[in-house]
């Protein structure tokens, strides 16, 4: 806990540690944690992990489907064994202090059992109800439930009259036994197919009835005469059944889209009476009447309306309030029970108490009845849970700001203008319009939108003087993508100034400049509405200073991100401090500790930040929360005992197993599973076959064990849904059978068969037939697979000792691992050395005097200065380096893992005299002054700062450096410290002050320094010599040239990366033009490398002041820990392999792998390290002489599959599959 | 390497047209490396002649083999036993390994699969550019590197010519003047007394000029 030094563990501290918030930094700090030999509860407040990341469409500047990144890692999280997730629950209360706390977690009632529950949605898909109800006065205990009277009716009818149907018709019967002879049946049948006379039993004249059940409905509760048959599904209830019938209808007629006439059905006069138990609804001969001052506009009646005759706002006298869907942003509606999104995790339903008829009104349960695993229970209450934890991570996310605050923008009155996030929800394939981008005031496709930036951030107006941070990237892929969607739309971003910081950013603008999105730099005043076609009008100045009005057919508003007041609470909970904002304070040489010893933060809830940044400062949390447990790793984990598994002789008959899915009826609705299990069991070797219900769910998977055991079977195929998903599960079944998980394949008949086919269902079943046959002729030729298992060396390798390099030391030191420090100047330090202070002003003198002591102390760090890594050899968990030391001797070291922090350097280009005359300074040289010779710097009277000198331009450097605009108004604030007379002119082309330091640019402003934008196509002209300076430049604002004369020209030049050429090279790791190392993956992987077991930190990786890269120096470990803290580590048993007889050594495969694997070996062949191959398969598809296989994928899988696609002749003419 | 590119699909089902019955014949060698005749284009070429084929109503039978060389007799050897069951062999090496089979196995029609194109090198996965023609009388040692013959679009000896602008040859605007490489390479060496060392004109009858050329190594034979 070196970088701790306050915090006294007790001996015993408990190897467990809570992660609250289970978005992209939860996540990512969960399965750090998990991996690294630590016990993890992830408490989430929502019913599924995921957080915002999930609900975004593409992610910037890489263009990736966020969904598509980001649920590989919610399945890990959910299948991890060491991670606990409490979803649908908050902590209560944090007791106890740093390394073994007890918190309490109030888990919330969910209605629906995690265990049970295997994710199908067949509750959601007939559960009837749509809005948010009245719910009629209760009866007391121990009353009886009066019968509700309508005293205010409406006739419901259509253009014509209801044209009866008999489709799917369900029988009624009058039950001699229990009629009461009291005729209502006979009164209430509008077709006379009821007979009765009075003191006589009714009759149903079957010829005459047309099915409409009003005579059921009409049947007093008491004598409950009438009685259904042959009714689909009403052996569940009555709901199902409704529901059922009402499909059956929608199937055969087809979708009826506008409202047509009455089709006098009955469902929804049943479902009203029957089910909901208000008894509204009454078919009359003009239609439909209803009761509207008792129905309690639950919607259930328009839900199972075949025909969408019924408008639920013309059934009552209130206004209905439809249930939106809270993920889709409120884009469109979603039922009481509902899986939060489609790839939720876990995916299991929450029920809405707010909503549903049955924990309101006792009445419905259909839910239950459709559920084929019993998992609905509504007798669910608050839990209330202790854990015992040893340190905490704080990573609750963010909340947009509410732009109605912002009324000038006519958010919430003007239909076509949207919020950022609903407009990642219309972009999103899996959203509300399926990716259509329409406006919501009338399903028109726009074509001219605008983005207005800065909607809630750096405005002091509303309480929000940060900067998002996000926004300016977002709005600019946001328009870039929407183009893509539809290549009419003409985007135009209004901005104040372009914050893009990050890397590559600017690349990104660039990018989307040239696919037409078009920047004006102007604050919008207003929005005007024309109310006759929702068109909208922006006024705005232009640069020319001239007033501007454009129309636009939609309007995006660049909400920013703020703290929500319920994870203010929770942080008080906690009792951890937060800023003026909600934001965590931390110390900025200690970016991820909490005030309160023990907890730590992560995300944007530590200061505005987008997803790269976010997901490294979980890995650095996850690495922060850990070093202090480092004792009790491994301590709380549980062991998989796996069976010894059985060896395959030659000549070992095949006996394969197949289980053929219901889903639930996802597949069974559609697919005829008995007959696809029966011709399973004629297909050869296939010696079991069998169609469980639901094959996923906990009790099948047992019973497919012993199943394996009772019929020998050595080899599996499961017919049901994505393997993507279920895929580990049943191989892990395989396992726990004791047979090669490999011996398996799953065909997708659900997503890829019965989803798509609905209305086929005879093709659908010859379809999922094939698909069956194909794998069962997959896992014929499966080869048993092995996972080769390895010692791991539990050193790190570290070259760089500067900032990074040396807190990555201290820090890998505290986990318990061996540290080799390779720096190859001759003292510890890095840049640093060369600077005073810090971002947030904290001096660097003690900051580095004490992180060089700590170093030097720790026996566990070995420190090689004035030395190089010349050759590493090896792969991850063993690796093997040579360090040429400064005697030019070279020594031999192993490690299990390599963290590169060479860093960066300040830029010095021969501009304007730098390097030639005094009064040129860099902003570093000017900080040595401002410290070294105060007196010198306070008599400067004058000062002029040159942003971008020598950055974003072609001749110099190509990039932004990120912290060249928050370096400029940390210097020209010191100057009007020491000599608030001096004028300091700061000439700039955006001010890029993200996040919190947007405030210091405000104080900048406020202490008077001068900020004059210039446009590099008019830059200033700037003349130097030994005693004099002169700066012309346009001023936009006032629009006028302005001379300049200072004692000072500042000139802010940027950072650029040590010389790493050969270092890549040597590592095998790749770097981009401006010689920055290239993270594996820019999103989610940004510290590692693309080599397995390598990883970065610091300014190596781009530029970042020393927060960030002390951040990532922790997120680096944190990563490192994972491969480190484990003993052994075991291969995938899916890798590629070179056969070398007929190797050409074309080098296709070198070129071909994303990750560098394949190298040309001494024999002179291409040699595919198992360690290091990720099992891709691309050099397998690309070499040339095919001569490279791969695992499970080998051509004789392939063409067997393909073979016995072939095999048998489609039935249906068409083609069939 | 020797490079090429795969002949249009269109132009090879039109050579096999008369046959039903044929080899496809791959190489092990540059054209492996190059991406157009290795195993995997025998495979990819052969289906695909397949497919076409029964499209048509036509099935042919195609018989795949790959070669380690097709420019080495011993390499072809094998084929001898069944070539005759065949009617034709398409090969998809270069034109060197498609006329020596040809030569050693004289009843088979052989048929070009691919368009052979120049000596050179891989600038990147799918791209190469041409580096030697050649002329057998190499002056590379005086050029800086560069090679005033292939790198030349008229081959000159005393370039560059006025044709050359701006770095950049007349013939294309994708083409640099071989002959401004070779200065600015030759003063980046500060070797520019090699200039006037070479000779005024070339002698080509060690190039194509001579005829089809050979070469007899008396220490090999």
């Amino acid at each position: 806990m070196t970088q701790n030094p306050q915090i006294e563990l007790s001996p015993a501290s408990t190897g467990a540690v809570m992660v609250v918030g289970g978005g992209i930094s939860g996540m990512q700090s969960a399965l750090d944690l998990a991996n690294s030999g630590f016990k993890v509860y992830l408490v989430e407040s929502s019913p599924a992990i995921g957080g915002k990341m999930a609900q975004l469409d593409k992610t910037f500047p890489t263009n990736d489907c966020s969904m598509c990144i980001v649920s590989p890692k919610l399945v890990e999280v959910g299948r991890h064994r060491n991670i606990e997730l409490l979803t649908h629950s908050d902590v209560a209360a944090l007791e106890g202090e740093a390394g073994n706390f007890t918190a309490r977690i109030t888990q919330h009632a969910r209605y629906v059992d995690v265990d049970k529950c295997t994710g199908c949605g067949l509750c959601e898909l007939v559960c009837p109800v749509t809005q948010i109800s009245w719910w009629p006065e209760q009866p007391e205990e121990g009353e009886k439930k009066k019968k509700l009277k309508a005293k205010n009716k409406r006739l419901i009818s259509g253009p014509g009259t209801p044209q009866p149907t008999r489709l799917a018709k369900w029988t009624f019967t009058v039950d001699e036994e229990k009629c009461s002879k009291c005729g209502s049946c006979h009164r209430a049948c509008l077709h006379g197919a009821v007979a009765w006379q009075k003191k006589e039993i009714a009759a149903i004249d079957q010829e005459k009835c047309t099915g409409c059940g009003a005579c059921y409905v009409a049947c007093p509760e008491k004598f409950q005469a009438v009685t259904i048959s042959e009714a689909e599904e009403l052996e569940k209830n009555l709901g199902t059944a409704i529901r059922a019938r009402s499909d059956e209808i929608k199937k055969v007629q087809g979708e009826v889209q506008s409202p047509s006439d009455c089709i006098r059905c009955g469902l929804c006069a049943l479902m009203c009476t029957k089910v909901m138990g208000i008894g509204a609804l009454k078919m009359v001969d003009g239609g439909i009447e209803a009761g509207i001052d008792i129905c309690q506009v639950c919607g259930a009646c328009a839900s199972v309306c075949p025909v969408n005759f019924l408008d639920v706002s013309e059934l009552t006298d209130k206004t209905p309030r439809p249930l939106l869907d809270g993920f889709n942003e409120g884009l469109n509606s979603r039922k009481p029970v509902n899986i939060f999104y489609p790839q939720a995790v876990p995916r299991v339903p929450v029920i809405d108490e707010a909503s549903c008829v049955r924990l309101n009104t006792g009445e419905c349960g259909t839910c239950q009845a459709v559920c084929g695993v019993g998992a609905i229970d509504y007798t669910h209450t608050v839990k209330e849970k202790e854990i015992e934890i040893g340190s905490v991570i704080f990573s609750p996310g963010i909340e947009v700001f509410d732009p109605a605050i912002r009324g000038e923008f006519g958010y919430g009155l003007h239909q076509n203008v949207v919020t950022s996030i609903e407009f990642e929800r219309l972009l999103s394939a899996s959203g509300p319009t399926s990716g259509t981008v329409s406006r919501p005031g009338d399903g028109k496709h726009p074509r001219k939108i605008a983005w207005i930036q800065c909607v809630g951030s750096r405005d002091n107006s509303c309480g929000r003087d940060y900067c998002s941070s996000v926004c300016c990237m977002y709005a600019t892929k946001e328009a870039y993508i929407a183009r893509e969607h539809d290549s009419s739309i003409e985007p135009t971003i209004f901005y104040i100034d372009m914050r893009s910081f990050g890397k590559n950013f600017d690349t990104y603008i660039t990018r989307a400049e040239d696919h037409n999105v078009r920047y004006v730099r102007a604050m919008i005043s207003r929005i005007y509405e024309d109310p006759q076609t929702g068109d909208l009008e922006l006024r705005y100045i232009d640069d020319q200073g001239e007033r501007q009005s454009e129309i636009f057919e939609m309007v995006v508003l660049s909400v920013g991100i703020q703290v929500a007041e319920r994870t203010q609470k929770l942080a008080q909970t906690l009792d951890i401090d937060m800023d003026a904002y909600g934001f965590a304070i931390t110390d900025g040489f200690r970016p991820m500790a909490a005030s309160r010893p023990g907890v730590y933060v992560s995300g944007a809830f530590n200061g505005p930040k987008d997803i790269p940044e976010t997901v490294s400062e979980a890995s650095g949390a996850a690495q922060a929360a850990s070093v202090g447990l480092a004792a009790a790793r491994n301590t709380l984990l549980s062991e998989e005992v796996l069976p010894q598994e059985k060896v395959e002789e030659p000549g070992d008959p095949l006996r394969i197993g197949v289980f053929v899915c219901h889903c639930g009826s996802n597949i069974a609705s559609v697919v005829d599973v008995a007959a696809v299990t029966e011709y399973a069991a004629t297909l050869p070797n296939v010696v079991f076959a069998d169609h469980p219900l639901y094959t996923c769910s906990q009790d099948s998977v047992e019973t497919i064990k012993d199943l394996i055991k009772e019929h020998d079977l050595n080899r599996v195929v499961v017919s049901a849904c994505s393997p993507s998903t279920h895929e580990p599960l049943f191989m892990s079944t395989l396992q726990q059978a004791g047979i090669n998980k490999y011996f398996f394949d799953m065909a997708n008949i659900r997503d890829q068969c019965s989803w798509v086919h609905p209305l086929e269902p005879e093709k659908a079943t010859e379809k999922a037939k094939r698909l069956m046959r194909m794998a069962v002729a997959n896992v014929s030729q499966a080869e048993p697979l092995t996972e080769l298992e390895f010692d791991v060396d539990s050193t790190l390798l570290i070259i760089g000792g500067g900032v990074a390099g040396m807190t990555s030391a201290v820090e890998a030191a505290g986990q318990g691992f061996g540290v080799y420090l390779v720096e190859q100047e001759a003292e510890l330090g890095g840049q640093v050395n060369r600077l005073k202070r810090s971002w947030d002003g904290q001096d660097f003198g003690p900051f580095l005097d004490d992180l060089k002591a700590q170093v030097e102390a720790d026996q566990n760090i070995r420190v090689l200065t004035s030395s190089v890594v010349v050759d590493q050899g090896g792969f991850v968990g063993s690796f093997e380096s040579e360090v040429m030391t400064p005697t030019g001797g070279s020594r031999k070291i192993k490690h299990g893992a390599t963290l590169v922090a060479t860093g960066a350097e300040e830029y010095r280009p021969d501009l304007y005299g730098l390097n030639e005359f005094d009064s040129v300074l860099s902003q570093t040289d000017f900080e040595t002054l401002i410290v070294d010779d105060p007196e010198r710097a306070a008599a400067c009277n004058s000062v002029v700062m040159l942003q971008c000198a020598g950055s974003r331009c072609e001749e110099h450097l190509s990039y932004c450096s990120r912290i060249c605009c928050n370096q400029a108004v940390k210097n020209s604030l010191r100057i009007k410290e020491i000599n608030p007379e001096a004028r300091v002119d700061v000439l700039y082309r955006d001010m890029r002050c993200y996040g919190l330091t947007e405030l210091d640019y405000r104080r900048a402003r406020q202490a008077g320094v001068n900020f004059i934008r210039f446009d590099p196509a008019r830059a200033p002209v700037i003349q130097t010599s030994e005693d004099t300076i002169g700066v012309t430049v346009f001023d936009p604002s006032i629009r006028m040239e302005v001379q300049l004369n200072p004692d000072l020209l500042v000139l802010s030049t940027g950072i650029v990366p040590r010389d790493t050429e050969e270092l890549a090279t040597m590592l095998r790791v790749p770097r981009n033009d401006n010689g920055f190392f290239i993270e594996a993956h820019a999103k989610l992987r940004p510290v590692d490398l693309a080599s397995e077991g390598i990883f970065m930190a610091g300014t190596a990786h781009g530029p970042k002041n020393v927060s960030e890269t002390i951040a990532q120096a922790q997120a680096a470990v944190g990563r490192a820990a994972t491969i480190l803290a484990n003993e052994k580590l075991k291969l995938s048993g899916v890798f590629s392999t070179v056969i070398p007889e007929n190797c050409a050594v074309c080098l296709t495969c070198v070129r071909a792998c994303p990750y560098g694997v394949p190298v040309i070996n001494e024999e002179h062949t291409a040699f595919i390290n198992p360690a290091l191959c990720q099992g891709c398969g691309i050099c397998v598809a690309e070499c040339p002489a095919k001569t490279i296989t791969l695992g499970r994928f080998q051509d004789e899988n392939i063409n067997a599959k393909l073979k016995s696609y072939g095999e048998m002749e489609p039935v249906a003419e068409t083609g069939g599959a | 390497m020797i490079t090429g590119t795969p002949k249009p699909i269109e132009e090879i089902l039109e050579m096999v047209e008369p046959y039903d019955n044929i080899i496809v014949a791959g190489c092990f060698g540059c054209v492996t490396v190059c991406r157009v005749g290795g195993d995997k284009e025998v495979q990819v070429l052969s289906s695909t002649l397949r497919l076409a084929r029964e499209a048509a109503g036509k099935k042919i039978e195609i018989r795949e083999v790959c070669l380690e060389r097709q420019c080495d007799p011993e390499y072809l050897e094998p084929m001898r036993p069944y070539i005759e069951d065949y009617q034709a062999v398409l090969s998809i090496a270069c034109g060197a390994g498609i006329q020596f089979m040809a030569e050693k196995f004289t009843k088979t029609p052989l048929l070009p699969g691919i368009n052979t194109g120049f000596l050179g090198v891989t600038e990147r996965q799918g791209e190469w550019t041409e580096r030697c023609q050649g002329c057998g009388d190499c002056v590379l040692h005086l050029t800086g590197g560069i090679c005033p013959v292939t790198r030349c679009a008229k081959s000159i000896f005393h370039g560059p010519c006025g044709g050359s602008v701006q770095g950049i040859c007349e013939v294309d605007k994708e083409v640099k003047c071989g002959w401004q490489l070779i200065i600015d390479r030759l003063v980046s060496l500060e070797q520019m007394e090699n200039y006037g060392k070479l000779k005024p004109y070339k002698g080509w009858d060690t190039s194509r000029d001579g005829g089809p050329r050979r070469i007899i190594r008396e220490d090999m034979v």
